[in-house]
């Protein structure tokens, strides 16, 4: 069988990896982190310009499942890789996901590519109901601080208890409960309002996969830190750090040459 | 049929639309939604008002990745 080529045509990739527009090939550079709204955020930003040069996939999360999560979700994006003949080079990860990152080039198993993360997180309880939180202080105009403090409260009691699509939904379902009087006020109706939750949803399936995969005694290729960023305990591998703040780290010059050597060694 | 009149006018209601949600009317048609401060909720405003004002459904990714008004008025066309 010939292989698929990234670029040759977007029905060869199964949907939950988008091509960054650019160069084709079945040597592939993988993205892996919660993609932002904005196209001049995140992983996109950092690895688009190189897209042109080498093929860049990106792990699609906008529309992630309630459903396998943990390592069922690592399956599926590995076997979407396997059956369009694509093969990892390198698979660059980003804060939360840094665990995921991890996690597939372990399923690939023999052969596996190197791993550069990027301000890698552990994302845990706090971590969660903290992004709870910070979706329901888009509401802060119309819902008491109150409200929203007791509902964040909830979520970090309710990660303790649960996990997987239970923990997704229930956290879902009380941002939504919170949020419907503000909706309407605001004349959000049903659809947008799910599509809003969709997206929430999205996002904490992401944040509860990185959870359950965690960094066990992970040994990756580089690790490249912001000024004041400190690596998971159990992940190893030589330590680049870079004088930026956190939310300049992915822009930072010096970042984006490592970004460049590691790729140009992957020898695509 | 759809012509260039009607582009410009859904284009024209659009930035209305843009101006009214992001609370700023300095708002053009070129003007990103994200660079005003857009947010998941505002971006659910938008969508609403869009449904309710043209008739158009967009979904949340096409407002995401077209994030102006000219952009989403020529793939509303």
């Amino acid at each position: 069988m010939v292989n698929a080529r990234v670029g040759d045509s977007a029905r060869a990739i199964p949907g939950v990896w988008q091509p960054l527009d650019g160069a084709s090939g079945v040597d592939v550079v993988l993205a892996v982190d919660f993609e932002s709204a904005r196209p001049d955020r995140g992983l996109t930003a950092l690895l688009g310009p190189f897209a042109g040069q080498v093929p860049v996939l990106r792990l699609r999360t906008d529309a992630l499942p309630v459903g396998p999560g943990g390592q069922g979700l690592v399956a599926d994006w590995v076997d979407g890789l396997r059956q369009s003949r694509l093969r990892p080079r390198l698979i660059v990860g980003y804060c939360a996901g840094g665990a995921p990152a991890c996690a597939i080039a372990e399923a690939w198993g023999a052969d596996a590519p190197p791993v550069i993360l990027l301000d890698p997180e552990t994302v845990d309880d706090r971590t969660i109901s903290h992004e709870v939180g910070a979706a329901l202080e888009q509401l802060a105009d119309f819902l008491p601080a109150t409200d929203r403090e007791r509902t964040v409260a909830e979520a970090r009691r309710t990660c303790r208890e649960q996990d997987g699509p239970t923990l997704v939904r229930t956290l879902v379902q009380r941002y939504q409960e919170s949020g419907r009087p503000v909706f309407a006020e605001l004349a959000v109706d049903a659809q947008a309002e799910a599509a809003l939750c969709a997206r929430l949803a999205s996002y904490l399936v992401f944040l509860v996969t990185a959870r359950s995969l965690g960094y066990s005694d992970r040994s990756v290729t580089r690790l490249l830190l912001s000024a004041h960023h400190d690596p998971p305990a159990t992940v190893t591998g030589p330590i680049e750090r870079f004088p930026v703040i956190r939310a300049g780290l992915l822009d930072d010059p010096g970042v984006r040459a490592a970004v460049a050597a590691a790729i140009e060694a992957a020898d695509l | 049929m759809t012509g260039p009149e009607d582009v410009a006018a859904l284009e024209s209601e659009l930035v209305g639309i843009w101006q009214e949600v992001l609370l700023d009317p300095t708002v053009t048609a070129e003007s990103s939604f994200w660079d005003f401060g857009g947010t998941s909720l505002t971006a659910a405003r938008l969508l609403s008002t869009t449904r309710r004002r043209t008739g158009r459904t967009v979904p949340f990714e096409v407002l995401i990745r077209n994030p102006s008004p000219r952009q989403l008025a020529c793939l509303l066309q």
